[in-house]
């Protein structure tokens, strides 16, 4: 520990002790927002448009009470609906856009807050930029605190923009306010939850991973809360933060309490995450760095190899993650048809379609183009690391030792 | 005042690797201190402790009269610091960069701002991105001088500058120095630490090895002599205190220990001498000496910070 050894004071650490951690903040904020305007007009941009158009399209499409109190009523009784989306609350053209795009601009504004977080505070510090700052008179927690302060602008404008837009295609005004919050409480959620893993893990990637699987990890929950069968486990949907979102029931009952424990857990995750960067060492995680192999494998001698070498670890992750959701969904398929025993007509009309089976298929259609959009999200990463490595000057090295360009 | 560093018997452990294990170091106001050391030493680690980066495991850091680790904020308001692998911000321009990192530490000198960009040949339009290593440096070159610092930590600061900008980045040390600003060069090019420091402290596997003036540490090692001689000579009779002994005929190169060179000396003189050099050690034969294999096999610590 170092110690005190002197007796005189410092007269100006102690004056400015209070303002000493926010120090810097004001700057570094601007900084922040400098960066990233043009991506964080495009998120919130496009979550707006996700919320307004499922809107317009629904008041467009069921124009009368009857039609849309027949669409809620079939819709509610599908469990498969149910896993994607939630239950429906409210048969009202509120109530069904609350619904549909719901669990979506949750998530959404959750990954939207995870990479503003991660991005300003575990990834410039990887980089080394942190130190810079650090050596100047900021406050240890600066860059944390002005990373909050952009993701809490971001889903503050988001929320304000889907409120507005709402309240302006004709929805009553206190559900606009209801859903915007929804969306917005858990993107303020999820940047709590990314502040503590750019804590925990050393590096941004590991980071960005452990925020990304605690979102994945608070969907299933709330997925497999909703399409339980009556006596099933419910209480599932009430440990996701994004289940929350879905149980204020905007349209439908504004739950107003449950914005409170949004509110409530994101100030524990970020206060969590303060005390944290408090304490730890510049550049460090809580998790520990392994050490590397002193020398390469004997299997480490192409650019192929050095891909899987990269990139096997990542690749497993999402091989598991797969086969965890597989299984679920899996697992889930065969009870979707018995869980329809209310809806004579329905069951009717699907087995008309394409027989009995026919159910359990659609289901799994839908889990698998879910399955499907997040594999592509994979892929893409994946081969997004080309740029990375060619940004980071990685592959200098590499092309000059008598590899072609293409490998 | 007191010292502006002084760090005594400093410990740090990353895991199981030791990277300060008992280390001193003070440097007094107004001079330039050489803080040497080979890679993975422990320098970037002790100036990282002293910049309340890193928490140490023992032993007392104290900067500027403060606790570098609680009074961080405001130390950082009096000393500025240049890394020495220096990572920008891609999408900003370097006049950008210097600016935020200026506001960041409470205030930037506008002139010397400029006189800077204008000694340094850097162009502050420039997208941080399009910068190569030496520019990327200068750019934290120019945003740490140009603050009003009472004390520089310079981490390697001429790394990747070529040898005319490191010229210019000598002359301006020295006229900070003039200034009474107090300089903290940690290096590994001995060179550029023999020409502009007052005192040194020389570190290695995160121990101080030595400490002292340029001339106190000169004093503790051999001088290299080369001498002709009137006549052929046999390694048996040369005095002792002679190291490295290389006889061809009357021809003969060593290096003397300095507490030995009165006695070699009168031993030379007897034996008629033709022609004499000798050398002070520069300071990469102390280097050298330091950073030999050491009596328990290691040596040098492990590399444990980027």
């Amino acid at each position: 520990m170092t110690t005190l050894s002197g007796t005189e004071e410092l007269p100006r650490a102690r004056g400015r002790s209070g303002a000493g951690a926010l120090a810097g903040v004001g700057p570094l904020t601007r900084l922040a927002v400098r960066r990233d305007r043009l991506m964080l007009a495009a998120w919130i941009y496009l979550l707006t448009i996700l919320v307004v158009s499922s809107a317009y399209s629904i008041k467009k499409l069921y124009s009368t009470a009857a039609v849309l109190d027949q669409f809620a009523v079939n819709a509610s009784h599908n469990p498969a609906l149910a896993f994607l989306y939630g239950p429906v609350y409210g048969h009202s053209v509120g109530g069904l856009t609350a619904w549909k795009p719901g669990v979506l601009v949750a998530v959404t504004a959750a990954l939207m807050s995870t990479f503003v977080v991660i991005r300003h505070t575990r990834a410039d510090e990887e980089a080394g930029r942190l130190e810079l700052v650090g050596s100047t008179a900021t406050g240890r927690q600066a860059p944390l605190a002005a990373a909050l302060l952009v993701a809490l602008a971001a889903n503050v404008v988001l929320g304000l923009l889907v409120t507005m837009t709402l309240i302006a295609i004709g929805l009553p005004a206190a559900g606009s306010v209801a859903y915007a919050l929804a969306i917005a409480g858990s993107g303020l959620v999820f940047a709590g939850v990314a502040a503590v893993a750019a804590q925990v893990s050393g590096t941004a990637r590991g980071a960005r991973g452990l925020a990304i699987a605690t979102v994945a990890a608070a969907y299933l929950l709330r997925a497999f809360g909703d399409s339980a069968v009556a006596a099933g486990p419910h209480w599932l949907t009430w440990l996701s933060p994004i289940g929350w979102s879905e149980q204020v029931r905007p349209f439908a009952g504004d739950r107003w309490w449950l914005l409170l424990a949004q509110a409530a857990a994101a100030l524990v995750t970020v206060a969590a995450s303060w005390a944290l960067a408090a304490v730890r060492d510049h550049g460090a995680g809580l998790l520990p760095d392994r050490p590397g192999p002193p020398q390469a494998g004997p299997l480490l001698r192409s650019p192929l190899a050095l891909a899987w070498r990269l990139q096997a670890g990542a690749l497993l992750g999402w091989a598991l993650g797969f086969a965890a959701f597989g299984l679920a969904s899996g697992f889930t398929a065969p009870g979707v048809g018995s869980l329809l025993g209310g809806s004579q007509q329905l069951r009717h009309g699907i087995a008309r379609l394409g027989g009995s089976g026919a159910l359990a298929n659609a289901y799994l259609a839908a889990v698998i183009a879910i399955a499907g959009l997040v594999a592509a999200a994979y892929g893409t990463s994946a081969v997004l690391r080309l740029r990375s490595e060619e940004t980071a000057h990685r592959v200098e090295p590499l092309l000059a030792s008598g590899i072609g360009r293409i490998r | 005042m007191g010292n502006v560093i002084e760090v005594s018997g400093l410990r740090k452990s990353f895991g199981r690797t030791r990277a300060l294990d008992g280390l001193d170091l003070s440097v007094s106001p107004g001079e330039v201190h050489g803080f040497l050391g080979p890679n993975g030493a422990g320098k970037t680690t002790t100036i990282r402790i002293l910049l309340g980066l890193l928490r140490a495991d023992g032993g007392t850091a104290r900067l500027l009269d403060g606790d570098p680790w609680r009074d961080a904020t405001a130390l950082h308001r009096r000393l500025a610091y240049v890394p020495g692998d220096v990572t920008l911000w891609p999408n900003l321009s370097g006049g950008e960069i210097i600016d935020l990192l200026g506001r960041l530490h409470g205030g930037i000198n506008p002139k010397r701002r400029a006189e800077l960009l204008e000694r340094f040949d850097l162009d502050p339009a420039k997208k941080a991105r399009a910068y190569s290593k030496g520019n990327r440096q200068k750019v934290a070159l120019v945003a740490a001088l140009a603050c009003d610092a009472e004390l520089l930590i310079l981490d390697e600061p001429t790394s990747g500058l070529d040898p005319l900008m490191e010229a210019e980045f000598r002359s301006y040390i020295e006229q900070e120095r003039g200034e009474g600003r107090s300089v903290l060069l940690s290096s590994h090019i001995l060179a550029e630490a023999e020409a502009l420091s007052d005192r040194v402290t020389i570190i290695s596997a995160g121990r101080t090895v030595d400490s002292g003036t340029l001339a106190e540490l000169r004093h503790l090692t051999r001088t290299s002599v080369t001498a002709e001689l009137a006549r052929p000579v046999q390694p048996a009779d040369v005095p002792p205190g002679v190291h490295d002994l290389d006889i061809q005929g009357a021809r003969l190169h060593c290096q003397v220990d300095t507490s030995a060179m009165e006695e070699f000396m009168r031993w030379l003189a007897a034996r008629g001498i033709r022609d004499l050099t000798s050398q002070p050690p520069t300071l990469e034969e102390l280097f050298l000496r330091h950073y030999a294999v050491r009596p328990d096999g290691t040596r040098q610590a492990k590399q444990v910070s980027p």
